[in-house]
Formats: C-alpha cells, sequence, structure tokens
C-alpha cells in the first residue's frame, strides 16, 4: 500500500457559486484539489497512489448539478446524475436509450448508485461505458469557472488516457445533447472479461436511424477501449450513411470497422480480438436492425 | 440405512447462518482490542536479489513507531514450511519472491507503520530471475536455492509400461498446461498477537487450517515455548487451502514478543495476500494413453513439472497427489507416472482444493474423451468398463479396500436428463451458437496418507446448563463442519440441535484433530466427535447409576428407568455440586494402505465424483456460457444434504473458473493482476445457469456414520467436463486453460475444419 497522503482542507459547498470560488482560490495556491462526486474512481485511485490530493471537495450537496430535464430540442443531465438515476429516467429511455442499455452494465448496483457522470467524465477514461453512448448522442460538456462558461464536444473533451479539456478551475456542471429523431436506434454491446461488474475489452455504442425504405439516414458510431479514448468509426459510419441496409453492406461494414482503430494486447485482451469484436458487434447490432423490419 | 434417524442425513439449517448472514459473527481478522498497536511487513522490492545491508534507523526514529525488527531480532530458526522449513520468516542475506518479507515495524497506527516501513533503507543486489519452471530445471538456470532448482521428484509404476503399450490397439499422447490460480478467500490475511508479560503467554488470533501445527511452526521460528503460544484459528472466512501454511502468524508473535503487554493487528491488503501467499501450483503435464478396440485401458505414462515458486511449502506433496491422483478411478494394468517440481521466483505455490489432482485430472479426462472419440464409444461407457472397485489394485499398484462409488456415480450420470437429451439440444442450436455437453470424473486421495500421523481427537463435555458442548481442534473455514459434527453428536446423545455447543481451533480450548485439509473433517473429526459423545454416554451413564442406581438407559436426551426419568440439566446440576467434570473423549487414526510408496504415498481412502457440463459456445466471440451442471459425488452416507450441496455448487463454480476465467498473472516474477480489479472473479451472473447435485452413498465401511468428505473432489472434474463439453460444442481441443474468448477465436480461426468453423461459414454462405 502507497504511503497515504494527508488530506489538509475537505469542503463541503452547498452551491455551485462556492464550489467555483474555492476552485479558484485553491488554484492560486496551487495545492492539488480533486472534486469528489461518487467517489468510485477517486478513491481507487488515492488508495494506489495515482492520485494525492490535498484539498477535497464534495460535490454531494450541489442540487444544481442534479436533473435530468428537456427542452424541445435537447436533453441535459446534470453532472451529479448517477447511473442508477439514468437507469430510472423515463426521459433517458424514451430519448437516449443507448445511454440506458450502457448504464446497465456500469458496474453493478452499488457502482451504478454512487458513479456519476460527472466522475466519468472527470475520470476520462478509455473503458468508461457512458462516453461512447455520449459521442453518437454528439453531447456537449457544460464547464464552468467563476469567469467563464463553456460547452465543449464530448469528443474533444475526452483527450487521451485519463485526460480531459478541463481546466484546473473548472467544473462539470452537466452534459447536453440534441434529441435523437424519433425511431432512431439506440445499440449498445458490451464485452469484459466476465459478465457483470467488469472493465471492457470492448464497448460499442451506435444511434442508428433507418427511414421508410430502410435506407440509412443517420449512423454514428462508437468504440471504448479501442484506442486512448473511446472513439467515433467515421469510416464506417461513411460507408453506411445514405445507403440502404443489406446484410452485404453490414458485412462490408463488418470488414471496415475491423481495420478503422489500431487496439492494443493488454492484461485483458488481445489487438486481433478487439478489432474482430468491433466488427462483430457492429454486425449483430445492424442486423438486430433489420431484423426488427 | 433404514435406520430413522433425528439429525443425520437431514437438511439442518448451519448453527452459524444466522450469525453469519446478519454479520454477528466476529471472524478473528474482525477483533480490535483496546490499546492495539499496528504491524505493517517490508517485502522484498526484487523478486530475486541479495541483501546486502538493512539500515532501520530512519525507521526507529519516526514518532510513534515502538519496534521495527529484521532477522537480527528473531531468536529462532527464523524458519517456517509445513513440509520442510526453508522459508525464512524474516530474510537474512537473500529474498526469493517478491512476497519475502524483510522487516516489521510495529508503530500506534497503520498509517505510521507504512511510513516506517518506506524509510528502512534495504541494499540489494539484484539477482537474475528465473521464472519459467521447465527453464529452472536446465542447466545453468539461476539458482534458486544452493542445491539446485529441483525441489522434488517422483516416480511410480505398475505392471511393465513398454508392454502396456505394444498391447495397445490405439495409443494417443498430448501435452498440456495448468495456470497459476489465486485462492481469492474473502477475509484478508490478518490478526492480533499479544504477549502476557504475566504468564508469558503469547496469544495469536489468527485464522490457519491447522492450529497446532501453527503453534509448532511459531515455536520453532521464533524461539518460544510451544506450551506457552495459545493459537486461536477458527472461524475463517475463506481458505481453500491457502491458510494451511503460516501466513501471518509469525510476524504477528514476533511483533507481540517485542512490545510485551500491547496487542498487535496486522492486517494485509489484497494485493499483500496475492503476492505473499500461497497459489494453486501451474503445471505442464505429457500424457499417453493406450487401449485396446474395445476400450480397456492398457498402460498410462505421465510426465509432470510443477512450478512451486521460491520455498517448498506443499510442493512434494501437491505433486505426489497429482501422481496418485492421474489416473483417475481407473483399472490400469501398466503405469509410469513421475513429476518434478521446479523451484523458481514466481511466488510461492502450496496447497489448494484438489491439491494437485485438479492438474492431473485436467489432462487425463480429456485424454479419455480423446480415447471415446477414437474408439467411438460413449464417454461414459468407455469410463464405466475401465472403473475402479473395491478390492482392485490401484495404478500404483495397491489394493483399494475401502468403498469406491465411482460406478455408481457414473450410472446416475448415463441415465441423467442432461446426459439423454444432449444430442437434441446440440440440434436446436444454431450458428453462431454451439451446444455441446461434456463428462468427467476424478478420485481424490482423502486423509493425510501412508505414514503420515494422521489422528484426530474431540471431547465432548456435559455443560454446566445441561447442554453439550463438542471441542474439536479443526477449523470452520465456511464449509458447514461444524453443524454436521454437532448433528452426530445430537444423534448419539439424542438431543435437539440447540442443545448442542462447539469450540473450534483453540489451542487453549481443544484436542489436537489434525490439519482442517485433505477433505479429512467429517471423516476423522467426525469419528473423533462420534466417539467422543458415545463416550460422554457412558460416563453420564456411571454417573447416573452412582447417583439414581442402576438400571437407567440414554433415551431421547434423558436417563430413563420405568416411568422414572433423569435429564442431562438434572446430571448437569448434580456434577456441578460435586465439582465434577463429565467429558467424553473420542481419538481416531486414519485407516492405511497396506503399501509403503514413501512420501505419504499411497493414500487408502478416496473421494469419487462424476460431473457433466452442458456449455454454450458463441463461435464469434468465443465467449463460454456453462449452462447446467450435474454434479454426482460419492459422499459415503451423507450427514448434511444442505452442506453437500453448498460444497458441490460452490467447488462447481470454482472449478468452471479455473477452466474459463481466471489466472494469475507474472512477469518476470512480478504479479500483474494482484487485486479484484483485474483478477477477475465470477459473479453471480457468471454462474452456471442451473447446478444440481445428485449425492451417491456408497458407505464407508471404517467410517462411525460410513461417510467421507467431498469437499475436494466435487471442484475437479468440472474443469475437464466443461472443456470436453467445448469440444463437443465446437470440434476443438483445449490443451491450456483458461480457454478464454481471446484462445477460442483465435483456436477456430486456426481449424477452418472444426464444427463450428465449418458450421458458420456455411451459415454465412
Ligand atoms: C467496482 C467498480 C466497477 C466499475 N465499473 C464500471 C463500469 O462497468 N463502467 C464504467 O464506465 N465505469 C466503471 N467504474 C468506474 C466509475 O464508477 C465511473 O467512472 C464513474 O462514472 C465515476 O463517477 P464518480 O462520481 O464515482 O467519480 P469520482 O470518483 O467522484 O470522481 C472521478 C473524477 O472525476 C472528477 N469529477 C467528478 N465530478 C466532477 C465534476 N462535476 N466536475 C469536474 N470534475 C469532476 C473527480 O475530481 C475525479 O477526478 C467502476 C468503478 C468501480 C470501483
Amino acid at each position: 500500500m502507497p504511503e497515504l497522503v494527508r488530506i489538509e482542507d475537505y469542503h463541503i459547498p452547498q452551491t455551485v457559486e462556492e464550489t467555483l470560488e474555492l476552485l479558484a482560490a485553491e488554484t492560486k495556491r496551487g495545492r492539488e484539489v480533486a472534486l469528489l462526486a461518487g467517489g468510485t474512481d477517486i478513491l481507487v485511485r488515492m488508495r494506489e497512489g495515482r492520485m494525492q490530493p490535498r484539498v477535497i471537495i464534495q460535490i454531494e450537496a450541489l442540487d444544481e448539478l442534479r436533473g435530468i430535464t428537456e427542452t424541445e430540442t435537447s436533453l441535459r443531465i446534470g453532472a451529479r446524475v448517477t447511473f442508477a438515476e439514468l437507469l430510472a429516467s423515463p426521459l433517458i429511455e424514451r430519448h437516449a436509450r443507448v445511454i440506458s442499455l450502457a448504464c446497465f452494465e456500469i458496474g453493478a448496483p452499488q457502482i451504478q448508485s454512487r458513479g456519476t457522470v460527472g466522475g466519468q467524465l472527470g475520470t476520462a477514461s478509455p473503458v468508461g461505458d457512458l462516453i461512447p453512448p455520449l459521442l453518437v448522442l454528439d453531447a456537449e460538456v457544460l464547464c464552468r469557472s467563476v469567469d467563464d462558461e463553456r460547452r465543449i464536444p464530448i469528443g474533444d473533451f475526452v483527450k487521451g488516457v485519463g485526460k480531459n479539456d478541463l481546466r484546473p478551475d473548472e467544473l462539470i456542471l452537466g452534459v447536453e445533447f440534441p434529441k435523437p429523431p424519433p425511431g432512431a436506434h439506440g445499440l449498445w454491446h458490451k464485452m469484459g472479461p466476465r459478465r457483470a461488474q467488469s472493465i471492457s475489452k470492448v464497448s460499442f455504442a451506435g444511434l442508428v436511424h433507418l427511414d421508410k425504405r430502410k435506407r440509412v439516414a443517420l449512423c454514428r458510431l462508437a468504440y471504448g477501449a479501442v484506442a486512448v479514448t473511446a472513439i467515433r468509426a467515421r469510416e464506417t459510419e461513411a460507408l453506411l450513411t445514405s445507403q440502404a441496409l443489406t446484410p452485404a453492406l453490414i458485412r462490408e461494414a463488418q470488414a471496415l470497422v475491423q481495420t478503422e482503430f489500431s487496439p492494443i494486447t493488454d492484461l485483458r485482451s488481445t489487438e486481433s480480438y478487439r478489432r474482430k469484436m468491433c466488427g462483430v458487434m457492429l454486425r449483430r447490432g445492424l442486423s438486430g436492425l433489420l431484423e426488427q423490419g | 440405512m433404514s435406520e430413522s434417524t433425528r439429525h443425520i442425513g437431514k437438511p439442518i439449517p448451519r448453527i452459524d447462518g444466522l450469525d453469519k448472514a446478519t454479520g454477528a459473527l466476529k471472524y478473528l481478522s474482525d477483533l480490535r482490542f483496546e490499546g492495539t498497536l499496528w504491524g505493517k511487513v517490508l517485502r522484498a522490492a526484487h523478486p530475486h536479489a541479495m541483501i546486502r545491508g538493512i539500515d532501520t534507523s530512519a525507521a526507529e526514529a519516526i514518532e510513534g513507531v515502538h519496534a521495527v525488527l529484521t532477522h537480527r531480532d528473531v531468536k529462532g530458526l527464523n524458519r517456517f514450511g509445513i513440509a520442510v522449513p526453508d522459508q525464512p520468516a524474516l530474510c537474512e542475506d537473500r529474498v526469493r519472491y517478491v512476497g519475502d518479507a524483510v522487516a516489521l515495524v510495529v508503530a500506534d497506527t497503520e498509517e505510521i507503520a507504512t511510513r516506517a516501513c518506506a524509510a528502512i533503507v534495504v541494499d540489494f543486489r539484484v539477482l537474475p530471475v528465473v521464472d519459467d519452471p521447465l527453464r529452472a530445471l536446465e542447466p545453468g538456470a539461476p539458482a534458486v536455492h544452493t542445491d539446485g532448482n529441483l525441489m522434488h521428484r517422483n516416480e511410480v509404476s505398475k505392471g511393465d509400461i513398454a508392454e502396456g503399450f505394444e498391447q495397445s490397439d490405439v495409443i494417443l499422447e498430448h501435452h498440456f498446461s495448468t495456470q497459476m490460480y489465486a485462492h481469492a478467500f474473502l477475509e484478508l490475511d490478518a490478526g492480533t498477537g499479544l504477549l502476557d508479560p504475566g504468564s508469558g503467554v503469547l496469544t495469536i488470533w489468527c485464522a490457519g487450517q491447522y492450529p497446532y501445527r501453527d503453534q509448532l511452526q511459531i515455536a520453532r521460528a521464533v524461539g518460544w515455548d510451544p506450551e506457552k503460544i495459545h493459537v486461536i484459528a477458527s472461524p475463517i472466512g475463506g481458505a481453500f487451502g491457502g491458510k494451511d501454511e503460516i501466513t501471518i502468524q509469525i510476524y504477528l508473535a514476533l511483533m507481540a514478543i517485542a512490545v510485551p503487554g500491547r496487542p498487535v493487528k496486522l492486517a494485509l491488503s489484497r494485493e499483500e495476500s496475492m503476492e505473499a501467499g500461497t497459489k494453486r501450483h501451474p503445471f505442464e503435464l505429457d500424457v499417453k494413453l493406450g487401449a485396446k478396440r474395445d476400450g480397456t485401458f492398457m498402460a498410462l505414462d505421465f510426465e509432470m513439472v510443477s512450478d512451486t515458486g521460491a520455498y517448498a511449502s506443499l510442493g512434494g506433496p501437491v505433486m505426489n497427489l497429482a501422481i496418485e491422483g492421474a489416473s483417475g478411478p481407473y483399472v490400469f494394468p501398466h503405469t509410469r507416472i513421475g513429476g518434478r517440481v521446479a523451484y523458481t521466483n514466481n511466488g510461492f505455490s502450496g496447497a489448494f482444493r484438489g491439491f494437485g489432482t485438479t492438474q492431473s485430472c485436467f489432462a487425463q479426462e480429456q485424454m479419455i474423451d480423446m480415447l471415446a472419440l477414437e474408439l467411438g464409444m460413449d464417454p461414459i461407457d468407455l469410463r464405466l468398463k475401465n472403473a475402479l472397485h473395491t478390492g482392485d489394485l490401484s495404478a500404483m499398484d495397491h489394493r483399494i479396500w475401502t468403498a469406491v462409488g465411482i460406478e455408481e456415480t457414473l450410472r446416475v450420470a448415463r441415465d441423467s436428463r442432461i446426459w439423454r437429451e444432449r444430442r437434441e439440444r446440440q440440434a436446436r442450436h444454431r450458428p453462431p451458437l454451439f451446444f455441446g455437453t461434456g463428462v468427467a470424473c476424478e478420485m481424490q486421495a482423502t486423509g493425510l496418507g501412508k505414514g503420515i500421523p494422521d489422528f484426530a481427537g474431540a471431547h465432548c463435555d456435559l455443560e454446566p446448563d445441561g447442554a453439550v458442548k463438542l471441542r474439536i481442534g479443526g477449523i470452520e473455514m465456511g464449509t458447514g463442519v461444524n453443524t454436521a459434527y454437532c448433528q452426530m453428536a445430537a444423534e448419539i446423545l439424542g438431543l435437539p440441535m440447540d442443545r448442542m455447543r462447539i469450540v473450534m481451533g483453540d489451542t487453549g480450548e481443544t484436542p489436537d484433530s489434525g490439519t482442517t485439509t485433505a477433505s479429512r473433517s467429517i471423516y476423522m473429526m467426525g469419528n473423533a466427535a462420534t466417539l467422543a459423545a458415545r463416550d460422554l454416554a457412558r460416563v453420564m451413564g456411571e454417573f447416573v447409576a452412582s447417583h439414581w442406581g442402576e438400571g437407567f438407559t440414554l433415551r431421547d436426551g434423558a436417563f430413563v428407568r420405568d416411568g422414572q426419568s433423569v435429564s442431562l440439566i438434572d446430571i448437569a446440576a448434580r456434577a456441578s455440586e460435586m465439582g465434577q467434570r463429565l467429558r467424553g473423549e473420542g481419538h481416531t487414526v486414519h485407516p492405511e494402505a497396506d503399501r509403503d510408496f514413501g512420501d505419504g504415498l499411497p493414500h487408502i481412502m478416496y473421494a469419487y465424483c462424476t460431473q457433466i457440463a452442458s456449455v454454450i459456445v458463441d463461435g464469434e466471440t468465443g465467449e463460454v456460457f456453462v449452462d447446467e451442471v450435474l454434479s454426482i459425488p460419492d459422499c459415503g452416507r451423507v450427514i448434511n444434504p444442505q452442506g453437500v450441496e453448498g460444497q458441490s455448487e460452490g467447488g462447481v463454480v470454482m472449478g468452471a473458473s479455473y477452466a474459463l476465467l481466471e489466472e494469475v498473472l507474472m512477469e518476470g516474477g512480478r504479479f500483474i493482476n494482484a487485486n479484484f480489479t483485474n483478477y477477475s472473479l465470477p459473479t453471480a451472473v457468471d454462474c452456471p445457469r442451473r447446478i444440481d447435485t445428485v449425492m451417491v452413498e456408497v458407505p464407508e465401511p471404517t467410517h462411525e456414520w460410513g461417510s467421507k468428505g467431498i469437499g475436494e473432489t466435487v471442484t475437479v472434474p468440472i474443469c475437464p467436463a466443461i472443456v470436453n463439453a467445448i469440444f463437443d460444442a465446437i470440434g476443438i481441443r483445449f490443451f491450456r486453460i483458461p480457454v478464454t474468448p481471446e484462445r477460442v477465436v483465435e483456436a477456430i480461426e486456426a481449424n477452418p475444419d472444426c464444427r463450428a468453423a465449418r458450421a458458420m461459414s456455411s451459415a454465412m454462405g
């Protein structure tokens, strides 16, 4: 066990304003600060000595970061929303089923009740299971500091293994994305070393809309665990978009997507297996749509 | 078995079930005493290195540190090891694996102890690492110990192996490999030590599978009078063999001696426990099997190498049991079975449920499956044809005169729904899903073996309130033996279960009952408990005769004589008045084989088990789902069917995970996946969809109730049964476990002619 670092200050701010001021002040002082949401990543990393914050800001009390809300055209999810809350939300089920499908397979009920959207983005892991769904939904990450507010497309926000675009004085408020066209299908498939409570070897999210004539009107595909960040399969999307979805086209897409990324071999899986599963997951997802009629 | 019983054979709820479920039960790792200090172990930073110096001055200077200990502070032998004490408690001049202990710190808090450990400066000179057992045995390999890396070699034979193969019509030859595998017990190694300065008694509260041997190992290592060491080792939150060897008891003793009067607690993290503790030995196995065209087994040749890591522990005996179990429960006229055990810098391996037979059974039961295919025989019929029976000569050439129930288990298997419907169910699956069914058998040596002292004692006391208390030196590690012992004693005494109490695994409270290993508890301690209860009945009978007169008999928990009844409460009250303690004692010794092959071989009693597994393989993703399992142990007479079912289901889950999922990964003597983030254990949804257990009861005549242990055998054949089922499903043999999805996909690609590859390509085209 690495030596534990003494935590010098532990704050429980009541408002976003208060939180932002704390962040600004601490950033000036130069002490390492960590926001604590569900704690399901941060505690693991602190125990392993990969993170040694001197100051903890627990954002449990920030009700402003809590809700799931809709406008005419978009949905917004607060950073403090947990996976369990996403799973229970009829709004998410109706407009962004791909999120529900993914949340169902994140950890197990204990993790689902603690882990949050903000924490997932803060960690920015290539195996974060919520990121591929957010990619295919074209989500934007909403960040705020004392004197700035930014909307960052999720694809730009995640930058590398454990790296994101967040500035030290910024708080993630939540994510926002346009409502997909009615009738668009969410696809999800996750593979890990076991069937629950598992870290993805490969994960796949898709948002596909077929028009009346089975033509692909909208196609966004994203994968986790095959690159340093979760990533869109742009070439394969281009191949499929505007085409009539047929078994032959699906097979072509399967072959193409296997070559689109350069996954690695690590202790969880191999390069060649990951490539192949990218194809199998895509084919199974799309074939399912064809069979649904 | 027609006699009516009150408790025996009944699904009596576990006596500790409620307390475990509610958390009321305190494990030894839960105990916290007033004024406890915290200990910490400084482990080797390298898998192999010389120690040129240890400087503890900076650590000692830290405020809150009470003691920093190195080998210089150890008064005794400073060594432990069940079979050969070759492992340093605190290393002197050399470390041989990353878990080797170099120093101990006692401090006010765990944090301070951790900081002090980091402040100890050890001057290491790194040595070349040997991390491959085959390379370790080659000349010129870096030597882990001064007398070389060959820790043990053994070989048994029967008949004339060359002649056996000459007479064979079919000969198969294959190589197999098995992985390193972790016990992954839930309760981590943790405990407390306390030296009472007044009495000089050193008390150690720490889970261990044999408290009396722990007492001896502590005494020997630290140089303390064993009579002045009190070990409390039960209950245990999971062990599976992983707490057979010393874990932290000696550290607790050394630390407690350094701070008399203060309790010292030590609790390992999961990573530290994984790196420091024993594992299941990885094996390489070469097998050659010969048979007649009609299926008669003629010859079996086995050559094995195991990687025991840095120290001996039970590396020798594990190989011996791999040898003894290699034939499986079959008759072979000609055999030659040998194995070598290599030292390496890969952690250290030792006892693990299945104990070597796990590895040889994995190979052998696939060989038999391949033979059945080659001969066009049903795999169960082939096994039945060669099945061992009481009175037969074993593959080691000793006569087995104890009960053998393998044929009965195979008959149950052959008539089972899962076996009869297997082709029908297979035909219902469409690519890319493939359905297959496999079977395997095992014989698991039970008891400690020829020439190894194998005894058990039990006391049965009448308590002052008229309840009865069993005292047994074995431990309860989750198997439910405590309930079974109480059932046996309650049956003898005619008492309801709620009048029974039991204390286990405490050198101050219980007699020596030997180890809680080798599937020996129900047999040995069950016998001792039964004899003790019977002895208490005799003692009480004599007491009643002298206080109430002659002619009383024990019936339903009271002594009766025409209308007159003396209850145990009456007897207890009278005995208390007189200042007398009424105690029954039971002592038993394990029967032994007529021949002696040395090294504890052979055994005379075996547990037998047949298991069938059906699997669904996804030919595209390589995922294997275990659909149904039928587990058929030969238990002798069942004491508690719920207990057997629990063992059987747990064993199946463990063995299935050995086949498909778990592997301890090492590189250059370092652990890659030492915690549960990356060492994946099965969750509830990874378990087989359905597990059924059918208990075959062929009574063992040398046991008071006709019972024997099944704790290990239920975990062994499931692995080859699954691998055989995978073959049945996709037409590919896996000679290496675990059979991961990556390996399945790779194998299907490499074998375009296999059943799965052909079916999938024709489904596509
Ligand atoms: C047993 C286990 C199983 C798991 N299984 C999965 C799984 O299947 N799939 C998966 O994707 N993940 C899994 N995880 C990882 C984890 O649960 C998720 O990444 C989760 O989203 C983290 O959320 P949290 O609220 O707990 O984050 P925390 O640990 O509280 O925080 C994580 C990081 O985000 C930062 N942060 C949090 N909130 C904000 C904010 N509002 N603004 C700015 N920064 C913020 C923190 O400072 C920290 O750096 C698992 C974790 C565990 C322990």
